[in-house]
């Protein structure tokens, strides 16, 4: 899978998260290390300020969805990717699909099977 | 206890705790239908880092879900397409789409919003199009499986 913003490619490879920033003939590799399982779904949304933010899912029974921001668009930027939210604790199962609001405020999560809880009074 | 448990397949765990003086009993029960489990889907605003909604979405597998505008977010998968819609500050509500006679129930696998209609792709090489919770033209798109949508220029 591979999503592009603003000349940068992002894409999972296992369990990490690549963002490769294409300048010319200059190709810079950055990584986003936080998640602790294969990454099964990836989606990007650009703000109106144009950083390019990153929502990404992995597989387990305790899975995080993490969502980053990609970091570095500046030509000559060091900064890398940085997780700027960690949500989990619902999914019991690997979260197979995302998908950013228009506004980039809501993130929607799809998991793959659930448990339920069920509460008595 | 032994009258809540019916129909919910196999209990694993109860713990009871005393909350203002209420009995709080919770039951960790595996609902299960058959042998598959449920699909959920959930919604964070994730500035907050807080489960805003979630919901059981269906036993069929969910292969897309995308927004398709402000608090309306669909869900496709393995012959079904789901519309929700924004029904309350944390509530969202679910509706069938209907494919009648213009398409055939069948897998879709990617789904992008495109003003006010909404496209998927089917497993038999159609593009279904969707408008309110109905299907209203299918086009012969690809002799095989459309995987992927991407629409230009309208958002």
């Amino acid at each position: 899978m591979t999503y592009t913003a603003r000349g940068q490619l992002i894409y999972p490879c296992g369990a990490l998260g690549v963002v490769l920033t294409v300048d010319g003939t200059v190709k810079t590799q950055t990584y986003m290390n936080a998640h602790t399982d294969l990454i099964l779904c990836l989606r990007a949304h650009t703000l109106a300020n144009s950083q390019t933010l990153v929502c990404s899912g992995e597989a387990g029974k305790k899975p995080k969805v993490l969502v980053w921001s990609t970091g570095g668009a500046a030509r000559n930027s060091k900064t890398g990717p940085e997780v700027l939210a960690c949500l989990k604790g619902f999914h019991q199962d690997g979260v197979g699909q995302v998908a950013w609001a228009l506004d980039g405020e809501l993130v929607l999560t799809v998991c793959l099977s659930c448990w339920m809880d069920r509460w008595v009074v | 206890m032994s009258g809540f448990g019916k129909g919910w397949g196999e209990w694993n765990a109860v713990d009871v705790m005393l909350v203002n003086s209420y009995l709080r009993v919770r039951v960790y029960g595996l609902r299960k239908v058959g042998a598959t489990g449920y699909h959920c889907v959930a919604v964070y605003d994730w500035r907050k880092t807080a489960l805003l909604f979630s919901a059981q979405a269906s036993q069929q597998p969910v292969l897309d879900c995308t927004w398709t505008g402000i608090g309306t977010f669909v869900t496709v998968g393995v012959n079904h397409c789901h519309f929700w819609s924004q029904d309350g500050p944390r509530a969202y509500r679910r509706q069938r789409g209907l494919f009648g006679k213009k398409a055939q129930p069948q897998p879709l696998l990617c789904a992008k919003a495109f003003g006010s209609v909404l496209l998927t792709g089917c497993s038999s090489g159609h593009l279904a199009i969707w408008e309110g919770r109905n299907c209203i033209r299918s086009i012969k798109a690809h002799s095989g499986a459309v995987t992927a949508l991407h629409v230009l220029g309208a958002r």
